[in-house]
C-alpha cells in the first residue's frame, strides 16, 4: 500500500502491522491516545500504520475489537504530523487504516462479515460520509456496508505507484 | 446537523464505543436488517472476497509460520462457501472427476491454464494459484531437504 508524501508529491510504500507495546506512539509526541496502556486491552487488536522504508516511523494507529460476532473500528488516531490540510505530511493515512478496517471485517465468520462498525465524533460524521462511504445507524455510530469496503480496499490498499 | 468539515483538525478519528449500551443492540439489529436485505449476488460476492483474502494472507505469512494449506484446501473452501458440488465445477472446467480428485488431494498441481480459469471463475488475480503452489513447494522442499541443501557450498566448487 502506498501513502501519499505531501512534501515530495511521491507515493510512499506504507505497510499495517499488528503493533507491540514497545513501538506504540506516545503522548510527549503529541499522540492523544496513551496507546501502550490501549494495546494491552484484551480479546482486541492494535495495529501500527509505518513506512516500509523506515519501521519507526509511525503514521497512525487502529484499534479493533470485536463484540458478538461484529467489527468495532474502535479508535483511530493519525499521527500529529498528518493532521490538517495545509501542514500534513502524509495523505491517505485514515483511508489506509480504515480501508484495513473493512479488510479485516471480511474475516470475520459471522453474518456481519464485510461490515464495519464504529462511533464517529460528532465533527467528523459527514466526512466519513463523503470519504468512505459511511452510512448513519443510530446517532454517532456509523457503518460501511461490505460493497463499500471493497471499494475502500480496492483505493487504499491495492493502489499501484504510477 | 454535523457541521461539514474537510479535513479533521484532531488526530483522533473515532470515539470509542461503549458496549454495554442502549444503542448497541440498535446498531446490531440495523445491521442485521442490513445483511437480511442483501441480495444473494452480493452475498456471493462477499464469500468471493472473504477467500481471496484468506488466500492473499496466507501468501504474506511468514515462513516459520506457515502451515501448509493446499490448493486443494482452497478449492474445497470454495465448493463448500459457494455451495457447489465437486463434480460440477470438474465438468465445468473440463477435468475428469478422479483428475479432479488428485487436484483436491495435491497429487495433481495447478497449471498456468487452470489458474486462468480458477482466476476467472472466481473472480482472482490467476497468479494466486501458481504463488501458493510454488510457496507449498518451496517450504516442503526445505523441511523434507533443508539439511541436505547446506553441504552445497561455493568454496567447495572452488576448491574441490
Amino acid at each position: 500500500m502506498y501513502i501519499f508524501d505531501k512534501q515530495t508529491n511521491r507515493l510512499i510504500e506504507a505497510e499495517i502491522v499488528l503493533g507491540t507495546s514497545k513501538e506504540m506512539p506516545v503522548k510527549k509526541n503529541g499522540w492523544n491516545f496513551t496507546w501502550r496502556t490501549i494495546i494491552k486491552r484484551k480479546e482486541t487488536e492494535t495495529y501500527i500504520l509505518r513506512l516500509k522504508s523506515n519501521i519507526t516511523s509511525i503514521q497512525g494507529v487502529l484499534h479493533l475489537k470485536k463484540l458478538e460476532g461484529m467489527l468495532i473500528m474502535d479508535l483511530v488516531e493519525i499521527a500529529p504530523h498528518n493532521i490538517g490540510q495545509k501542514n500534513k505530511r502524509y495523505d491517505y493515512v485514515a483511508g489506509c487504516l480504515i480501508a484495513f478496517a473493512c479488510r479485516e471485517s471480511f474475516k470475520l465468520e459471522s453474518s456481519y462479515k464485510g461490515f464495519v462498525t464504529f462511533e464517529s465524533k460528532t465533527c467528523l460524521i459527514n466526512w466519513y460520509k463523503e470519504n468512505y462511504f459511511a452510512q448513519i445507524a443510530t446517532g454517532q455510530k456509523i457503518f460501511i456496508e461490505p460493497i463499500d469496503g471493497e471499494k475502500l480496499i480496492n483505493t487504499f490498499l491495492k493502489r499501484n505507484k504510477k | 446537523m454535523a457541521k461539514k468539515i474537510k479535513e479533521p483538525q484532531d488526530g483522533v478519528l473515532t470515539t470509542s464505543m461503549d458496549i454495554k449500551s442502549k444503542e448497541i443492540k440498535e446498531l446490531q439489529l440495523i445491521i442485521k436488517n442490513k445483511v437480511d436485505s442483501l441480495e444473494d449476488k452480493q452475498k456471493l460476492s462477499i464469500e468471493l472476497l472473504a477467500l481471496q483474502i484468506k488466500m492473499e494472507d496466507y501468501l504474506d505469512l511468514n515462513e516459520e509460520n506457515t502451515e501448509i494449506i493446499t490448493i486443494g484446501d482452497f478449492l474445497r473452501l470454495y465448493l463448500e462457501r459457494l455451495k457447489i458440488k465437486q463434480n460440477k465445477l470438474a465438468q465445468y472446467i473440463g477435468l475428469k472427476p478422479s483428475n479432479f480428485s488428485k487436484l483436491l488431494s495435491g497429487s495433481r498441481k495447478v497449471n498456468f491454464e487452470l489458474s486462468f480459469i480458477l482466476g476467472r471463475i472466481f473472480n482472482l488475480d490467476p497468479k494466486i494459484w501458481m504463488l501458493i503452489q510454488v510457496k507449498n513447494e518451496y517450504l516442503s522442499l526445505k523441511k523434507e531437504k533443508g539439511k541436505y541443501f547446506r553441504n552445497y557450498k561455493l568454496e567447495d566448487l572452488i576448491n574441490g
